[in-house]
C-alpha cells in the first residue's frame, strides 16, 4: 500500500461511525455545493462580464460571453479618468497603502494589548477589557459628525493618516490575541523566562510572539479585509478623489455610470470590481494555513 | 489549555519557525509595497488637481464637482483667466457631496469656494446661510440668458444663490419601429397614452408602454411637475407647503396606479439593467426621458439602435406644452470663502458663457444647457445620436426647456428623498398602491417638517 493510499484509508472514516444516517452525506455535499455556487457565481459573473461592452452587459445572458471581447480595453480604462470621478489605479494603490499600514499597525497593537490582558494581572484589567469590548456596540454612523469635527480640528481631513490611524485599532484583533495567547503561551514558560532573567520585552518578542504566529496572521488577515472593505470612514474624511480607496472610488464611478454619460462606464466598473477582489483572494490562499489554525484555536478556548 | 500547548514536539517548533520566517517575508513585502505606495502617493497627488495655466500670484479657488467633463471646462477657464486658478475636486456625487459640504461648513474648515449643487438641494443650503448671494457680484445680469425654470430655482426673491448650469427637461422618447408595427400613433395627451398602452398590451401581453419607477424620488417629482401636480411650495423662510393628497396629486397617483395594476407599464428601477433590457427587447415601447437620458442610453442598448424618436410629453389637457425637470445642477459660491468676487466670476463664466458651453455640451460632458443662446442654436438643435437615427432629440428637448413649471423645492429634500425610498417600495412590490403611498408619505413628511420647526401648510 502506498503512503498516499494509506493516508486516505485512515482519513475516510465511514459516515455511520459519526452517527450519520445513510444518505446524509450526499445531502450535505449537495448543500455545500449549492452554497459554493451561491458564493462563487458573482465572481464568475464579474469575470465574464468584464469582457463585454455596456450594451452586452445589459442585453446578453450574464453567465456567458457575448459581443466583442473588451477585457483589455476595460482593464486599460482602469488607468484613466474616464468618468471624471478619478483613476482606479490610484485607488488601488491607496487601498494597498491603507490596508498594509493599517493592518500591520492593528496586528502589533492587538498583540501588545492582547498579551497584556492575557498574561498580566493589574487593577481594573477586567473593567478595561469590557470597555474595549463595549466599543463594538457603538454604531459607527452615530459617530460620523463628531468624528469629522474632531478630524477637522486636528487636521486629519484629507490626510492619509486620518484613514490609517483609526485602522490600527481593532477590537476584534485584541480579543482574538488575548484568547490566542491565553491558549498557546503558557504562564509557566513566562515565569521560567523571568527566573532566567529575560526582560519583559524579550519575553514578549522571543517567547510570546513566536508561539502566537497563527493568531497574528489571523488578526492580520481580518484587519486587512476590514480596511480593504472600509467605506464609511474614507467617505467622510476624503473630499479629494486622488485619496480615495477602492470602495469609495468604485461607488463614485457607479454614481457616474448611473446618471449616464457618453463613456462606457459599467464594464469598467465591473472590471474594477474584479480587480478589487483578486488581491484578497490571493492573500487568503497564501495565508490560509495559518488562518485556519488561528481561527480554530480561538474557537476551542474562547 | 496549558497542557495542550506544552506538548510541543520538535516538529511543531520547526513548523512554527518556518511559519515565522514566512511571516517575516510577507511583512517585508508588505512594507516594501507600502513604501512604494507612499512615495507615489506623495508624488502623484498634486498632479491630480486641474491647474493648467495657473501663474504665480493667481487667486486659488477650490471647486467641488462630479459631472463628467467639468475638468475640461475648468482647464479652459484657467487658461483664459490667468488671475484665477480653479482646482477641481470630486468630493462625491450628489448626496455624498452634500453631506461632506454641510459637515465642512459646520466644522468651519475644509469647505470649497465653489460647489456643484442640484437645484432641489439649494434651499437646504440657503436656509443655513451657507451660500453667497451672487446678485451682489453682478451675476444676475445673466438672467436673460437662462431658461426661466432654471433661474427660478436658483433665486429667492431678489437674491441669487447659484448659477444654473444644466437642465433635464422631459420628453417622450419612443421606439418608432415598435409603434409602427403595432399601429400606434404618438400620444399627445395622457389619456391617449393610456389608450395606446392598452392597445399595445392587448396585442402582446409581454409589451408595456413605458417604465415607472415609484421609488425614484426625482423621476416621480419631475412627472408630477409635468402633470401640474407638484406637491411642494416654498418661498424661503420657515413655511413649507406639502400637499401629496390634493386633487391634482391624487389624480396623478390614480392615473399611474391604473397603468401599473393593468401591467401596462413596468416598475423596474431607473437605470437598472432590467430597464435597459426592457427598452432594448421591446418590453418598453417608450421612455419618459430627461434631456440627458438619450446620451446615457446609447451605450446601453444594441438591438433597437436608430429606432428612438423624440416627441413632446403627453399632456393633461390637449394642446398643452408643459414639461417637467429631472436633474441638472448649479454652481454655488460657499459662504466663508475669502474670494467671493473671483468665485462669482468663475461660476458666471462656467454656466453662462459660450466658451464654457462649447465644452460642457461636447462629447465628454454631454450636459443639456439651461443657457438659452445654446438652446436656441440651430446646430445644437440639429444634433443626432446613433440611437435616434436621423431624428433630432434636442429640437424637442430645447422646446420643452422653455415650457416648464417652476418647482419650489422645500429645504428638507435630503430627508424627503430618504423617506421616499422606504415608503414607496411597497408600490413596486405590489403591497400598496400609489395613492396609499402618497397618503402615508404626506403624513410622514408633514410630521418630519413640523419636528424640524417648520410651519407646514397642506393645501
Amino acid at each position: 500500500m502506498s503512503r498516499r493510499a494509506k493516508r486516505q484509508a485512515t482519513e475516510l472514516v465511514p459516515a455511520h461511525l459519526y452517527g450519520l444516517r445513510r444518505g446524509t452525506t450526499p445531502v450535505l455535499t449537495a448543500l455545500c455545493l449549492l452554497f459554493a455556487i451561491f458564493v462563487l457565481a458573482p465572481l464568475v459573473w464579474l469575470l465574464i462580464n468584464a469582457t463585454k461592452n455596456q450594451a452586452y452587459v445589459y442585453g446578453s445572458f450574464g453567465f456567458w460571453f457575448a459581443g466583442p471581447f473588451r477585457l483589455f480595453q476595460n482593464i486599460a480604462a482602469l488607468g484613466q479618468d474616464i468618468s471624471g470621478a478619478g483613476i482606479f489605479v490610484d485607488w488601488l494603490r491607496n487601498t494597498l497603502v491603507y490596508a498594509v499600514l493599517g493592518a500591520v499597525g492593528a496586528t502589533i497593537l492587538s498583540a501588545l494589548a492582547g498579551y497584556g490582558f492575557a498574561r498580566f494581572r493589574f487593577r481594573g484589567a477586567n473593567a478595561l477589557f469590557f470597555l474595549v469590548m463595549a466599543t463594538l456596540l457603538v454604531p459607527i454612523t452615530s459617530l460620523a459628525l463628531p468624528l469629522f469635527l474632531v478630524y477637522a480640528k486636528v487636521g486629519l481631513v484629507n490626510s492619509i493618516w486620518g484613514m490609517i490611524l483609526p485602522s490600527t485599532v481593532s477590537v476584534v484583533g485584541i480579543y482574538l490575541m488575548r484568547t490566542y495567547i491565553e491558549a498557546s503561551v503558557p504562564q509557566d514558560l513566562i515565569e521560567a523566562a523571568r527566573m532566567d532573567g529575560a526582560s519583559e520585552l524579550r519575553i514578549f518578542l522571543r517567547i510570546a510572539m513566536p508561539l502566537s504566529v497563527p493568531g497574528l496572521v489571523t488578526v492580520l488577515l481580518i484587519t486587512v479585509v476590514a480596511v480593504w472593505n472600509n467605506y464609511f470612514l474614507p467617505l467622510i474624511i476624503f473630499s479629494k478623489n486622488s485619496l480615495y480607496p477602492l470602495t469609495v472610488g468604485l461607488s463614485s464611478v457607479s454614481a457616474a455610470a448611473e446618471s449616464g454619460t457618453k463613456a462606457d462606464l459599467v464594464p469598467v466598473l465591473i472590471t474594477g470590481g474584479l480587480v478589487t477582489v483578486l488581491p484578497l483572494i490571493a492573500l487568503f490562499l497564501l495565508l490560509e494555513r495559518y488562518f485556519r489554525a488561528g481561527a480554530l484555536q480561538g474557537s476551542l478556548t474562547g | 489549555m496549558t497542557h495542550h500547548s506544552t506538548v510541543g514536539s520538535t516538529e511543531k517548533v520547526r513548523a512554527r519557525r518556518r511559519g515565522s520566517r514566512k511571516l517575516l517575508a510577507v511583512a517585508i513585502a508588505a512594507i516594501a509595497i507600502a513604501a512604494l505606495g507612499a512615495c507615489s502617493t506623495g508624488g502623484a497627488a498634486p498632479a491630480k488637481t486641474v491647474a493648467h495655466g495657473c501663474g504665480h500670484g493667481a487667486t486659488n479657488l477650490t471647486f467641488w464637482g462630479w459631472p463628467a467633463g467639468y475638468n475640461l471646462a475648468v482647464s479652459e477657464f484657467n487658461k483664459t483667466h490667468p488671475d484665477t486658478c480653479v482646482k477641481l475636486e470630486n468630493a462625491g456625487a450628489s448626496t455624498a457631496e452634500y453631506v461632506k459640504l454641510s459637515d465642512a461648513i459646520k466644522a468651519g474648515s475644509g469647505a470649497p469656494d465653489v460647489a456643484t449643487i442640484e437645484y432641489f438641494e439649494l434651499p437646504s443650503f440657503e436656509i443655513t446661510h451657507s451660500l453667497v448671494d451672487l446678485s451682489k457680484y453682478g451675476v444676475s445680469s445673466v438672467k436673460t440668458n437662462e431658461a426661466p425654470v432654471a433661474w427660478s430655482q436658483v433665486t429667492q426673491g431678489s437674491a441669487q444663490y447659484a448659477m444654473p448650469v444644466d437642465l433635464g427637461p422631459l420628453a417622450l422618447f419612443y421606439n418608432a419601429k415598435e409603434f409602427k408595427d403595432n399601429g400606434l400613433t404618438v400620444p399627445t395627451t395622457w389619456s391617449d397614452f393610456a389608450t395606446a398602452a392598452a392597445t399595445l398590451h392587448a396585442k402582446n401581453p409581454k409589451l408595456g408602454m413605458t417604465n415607472f419607477d415609484p421609488e425614484s424620488t426625482q423621476d416621480v417629482l419631475a412627472l408630477m411637475q409635468e402633470y401640474n401636480a407638484f406637491p411642494f411650495t416654498y418661498t424661503g423662510g420657515s413655511t413649507i407647503g406639502i400637499n401629496f393628497t390634493g386633487t391634482a396629486e391624487m389624480a396623478f397617483a390614480n392615473y399611474w396606479q391604473g397603468l401599473i395594476s393593468k401591467q401596462l407599464v413596468t416598475t423596474a428601477g431607473d437605470f437598472s439593467p432590467q430597464q435597459w433590457a426592457n427598452l432594448d427587447s421591446g418590453a418598453n415601447a417608450a421612455r419618459l426621458s430627461p434631456a440627458w437620458g438619450p446620451v446615457g442610453m446609447q451605450l446601453s442598448i444594441k438591438n433597437t439602435i436608430g429606432n428612438w424618436v423624440t416627441a413632446q410629453m403627453p399632456q393633461t389637457t390637449a394642446g398643452g406644452q408643459l414639461s417637467g425637470n429631472w436633474g441638472g445642477s448649479s454652481l454655488a459660491v460657499v459662504a466663508g470663502t475669502k474670494h467671493a468676487k473671483q468665485a462669482a466670476e468663475f461660476v458666471k463664466w462656467f454656466g453662462g458663457s459660450a466658451d464654457a458651453w462649447k465644452i460642457l455640451s461636447g462629447p465628454v460632458a454631454g450636459a443639456f444647457p439651461a443657457y438659452v443662446p445654446l438652446l436656441n442654436d440651430s446646430t445644437f438643435q440639429a444634433r443626432t445620436l446613433k440611437i435616434t437615427g436621423t431624428t433630432t432629440p434636442n429640437t424637442v428637448f430645447a422646446q420643452a426647456a422653455q415650457h416648464m413649471v417652476d418647482p419650489q423645492w422645500p429645504p428638507i429634500m435630503t430627508a424627503a428623498a430618504t423617506q421616499w425610498t422606504s415608503t414607496f417600495a411597497g408600490v413596486t412590490k405590489g403591497t400598496e398602491t400609489l395613492p396609499q403611498a402618497f397618503t402615508t408619505y404626506q403624513a410622514q413628511l408633514v410630521a418630519y417638517a413640523k419636528a424640524q420647526g417648520f410651519t407646514v401648510t397642506t393645501n
